[in-house]
């Protein structure tokens, strides 16, 4: 296994101007995370156009990017321990521990814990990815249209059987998110699907456009809510660093953490959302004595440590396949394709700056975080304390800029806002909005590689079950989907 | 009792979008009947996904409607009408940059989410200003975007 492209990527990641986005990055990033409505996919769908107009090239871009999504990881934990308020999906399990342990005045224990997590995941993590990012490289090669649409379906099965306690509803995001992929051109018949004789959606539903809207503008109508309902509170932060004991206590969770972690965030459509909430719910089941849920360290450090992790692991998927692991990443292989970059193992060997300076930054981003956190773990409390008057009209005029800097258009930016208000009323009939970022990157994928297998097979589909890979991803979707409902029903069983 | 006329709010508006989902599953079904084309190189055509989809939203929307739970309750009135409230002078705002600017547009609509939040008047307008032309000043002209200067200054 050759590492040149790791040596190319440590030159590129630490010259000295992406050395400088790579910090300006994980500062932006952890200050993204750390605010309430604003969590890593937000961060980066509104710096993505930034970075773009601001004419970085497509390595510094992707550096930027990536140190702001770890920021954002590290700095979710945040409002989520100090005002039970997770800055994204990946951070509401560290709330469960997490702000009960503020509220008993160990609000620096635990952010310091999460930050030796969220190292400790973040580095091993991307020792893994290193090892293992080349191999699934060399297994993408044999992916053909079939094994690529087999793979879009194992995604949604992993989705459907692991996010939330509605499969239901992850398969209603998953379906909108699939039917907004059909707006627009269709690219193999040349036919208008969807677009009502309007011009403005001849194109499609831009993806920054559905991201900012479903994200940001929803979390403004929920924050507003909270603000008038007067459920919006924050904690006050007392100092304290946790013992050695406790750190010590800590490490074995962790250890297990990262390893489901790098796994689940492997697994397109999973993510860190999925990772933390398998880590916090394997530690509780091992060693919950009554403490899990009153502020048990173990209950922060394991789904910071799964986080990272599956952040990183997110990546996989992405640079080998041109498959994202998370709604983040989605973002990102949006970053690559505004670039007209083709992920996949060519790009190791075509673009090892790329591929390279990307992982190199993992680590020069994961050492910076947990430098600058610990000591500014007070600085970015104060930042938290700034009023929701002044933190929500940045928020949207962020969102406005982010989306019109991006496209030029007025109708793109009320397209936001109307699906903005769609998202919001998701949320409040307990939707999640991954499934839908997720059904609308794979849906292009999904459709078009279907199409294309059975066009070259002549409209039989058992190419679909041809190859040993095909194969086995369709074993693999039908376990993940049937395997929770039997062994629930066998407990149900035994339970009487 | 106040918690289960709350859930039974909540579940009834949770039965009502489980119909909407599945009507509009019907719609993109009916809409996927006028989709025209002339030739395409696969067998499936550009109508399959669509109706695989509109075929699929129908029957989760079904099975949702079935077991409802995990949503909360609409808000209040007066939540609602805020939420309104903001979304109406957001978009009046964007619409209005073309003819007046971003900046002015900007500045009135950062003051009103401001208050809305609860920022007395005066925060509320210097919040507006300063936010409206820092933010001006990074996509202008620092990241040169061009951000349209309204046609009612004649600029």
């Amino acid at each position: 296994m050759s590492f040149d492209y790791l040596f190319t990527g440590f030159g590129v990641a630490l010259a000295w101007q992406n050395l400088l986005i790579g910090i300006a990055g994980c500062f932006l990033g952890t200050l993204i995370g750390a605010l309430p409505a604003v969590g890593p996919i937000n961060g980066i769908a509104i710096l993505l156009p930034i970075a773009y107009t601001a004419g970085l090239p497509p390595e510094s871009t992707l550096i930027l990017l990536s140190c702001v999504y770890f920021g954002a990881e590290y700095g979710g934990r945040i409002s989520s321990i100090l005002l039970n308020v997770p800055g994204d999906a990946s951070a509401v399990m560290t709330a469960i521990d997490g702000y009960p342990a503020a509220r008993a005045g160990r609000g620096g224990q635990a952010l310091v814990i999460s930050a030796i997590a969220s190292f400790c995941g973040g580095v091993t993590s991307s020792l893994l990815f290193v090892f293992f990012a080349p191999l699934l490289g060399l297994l993408a090669i044999r992916f053909g249209p079939a094994e690529y649409f087999v793979l879009m379906m194992f995604a949604f099965a992993t989705l459907a059987s692991m996010v939330g306690e509605k499969p239901v509803k992850t398969l209603i995001g998953c379906v909108l998110g699939l039917l907004l992929t059909t707006i627009g051109l269709d690219p193999t018949s040349g036919a208008y699907r969807f677009t009502f004789h309007q011009p403005e959606l001849h194109d499609g539903i831009e993806f920054i456009v559905l991201v900012i809207g479903l994200f940001s503008i929803s979390e403004i109508l929920l924050l507003l809510e909270h603000q008038i309902s007067g459920s919006f509170k924050p904690v006050e932060l007392k100092r304290g660093f946790p013992s050695w004991a406790d750190i010590r206590s800590c490490i074995p969770s962790i250890i297990r953490s990262i390893g489901s972690g790098f796994v689940i965030g492997v697994l397109p459509g999973t993510g860190a959302s999925v990772a933390s909430a398998v880590a916090y719910t394997t530690e509780k089941r091992l060693l919950d004595k009554g403490t899990f849920g009153k502020g048990d360290l173990r209950g922060v450090a394991a789904p910071e440590a799964a986080n990272n992790s599956a952040a990183t692991g997110a990546f996989v998927p992405m640079l080998t396949l041109g498959v994202p692991g998370s709604g983040t990443t989605a973002v990102m292989l949006g970053a690559l394709m505004l670039y007209s970059i083709t992920p996949g193992p060519q790009l190791f060997v075509e673009r090892p700056e790329i591929v390279g300076g990307l992982i190199a930054s993992f680590f020069v981003a994961n050492a910076l975080l947990l430098i600058m956190n610990i000591p500014l773990i007070q600085v970015f409390v104060r930042l938290l304390t700034l009023p929701n008057w002044v933190l929500v009209p940045a928020i949207l005029i962020l969102s406005i800029l982010g989306v019109y800097s991006a496209y030029s258009s007025i109708t793109s930016v009320l397209l936001m806002i109307g699906i903005g208000v769609g998202g919001w009323m998701l949320r409040k009939l307990g939707f999640d909005m991954a499934p839908v970022i997720l059904g609308f990157v794979l849906g292009h994928l999904m459709e078009t590689n279907l199409r294309n297998a059975l066009a070259i097979s002549g409209g039989e589909p058992q190419i679909l079950f041809k190859s040993t890979v095909s194969i086995t991803l369709w074993v693999m979707a039908a376990a993940i989907l049937v395997l929770p409902w039997w062994v629930k029903r066998r407990a149900d069983r035994r339970n009487g | 009792m106040t918690s289960d006329v709350h859930t039974a709010t909540g579940q009834l508006g949770e039965r009502v979008a489980a119909g909407l989902i599945a009507a509009f599953g019907a719609g993109v079904i009916i809409a996927t009947t006028q989709i025209e084309f002339a030739f395409s190189s696969d067998p499936l055509g550009p109508r399959f996904f669509p109706y695989v989809l509109g075929g699929l939203l129908v029957v989760l929307g079904l099975l949702y409607l079935r077991s409802p739970g995990g949503g909360s309750a609409m808000p209040q009135r007066q939540i609602l009408l805020r939420q309104g409230f903001l979304l109406l002078v957001t978009v009046l705002a964007i619409l209005s940059y073309p003819l007046v600017g971003f900046l002015p547009a900007s500045v009135i609509l950062v003051a009103i989410v401001s208050r809305l939040f609860g920022a007395s008047l005066l925060q509320a307008v210097l919040t507006g200003a300063i936010q409206s032309v820092l933010f001006w000043a990074l996509f202008g002209p620092l990241l040169g975007t061009h951000l349209p200067t309204g046609s009612l200054w004649g600029v």
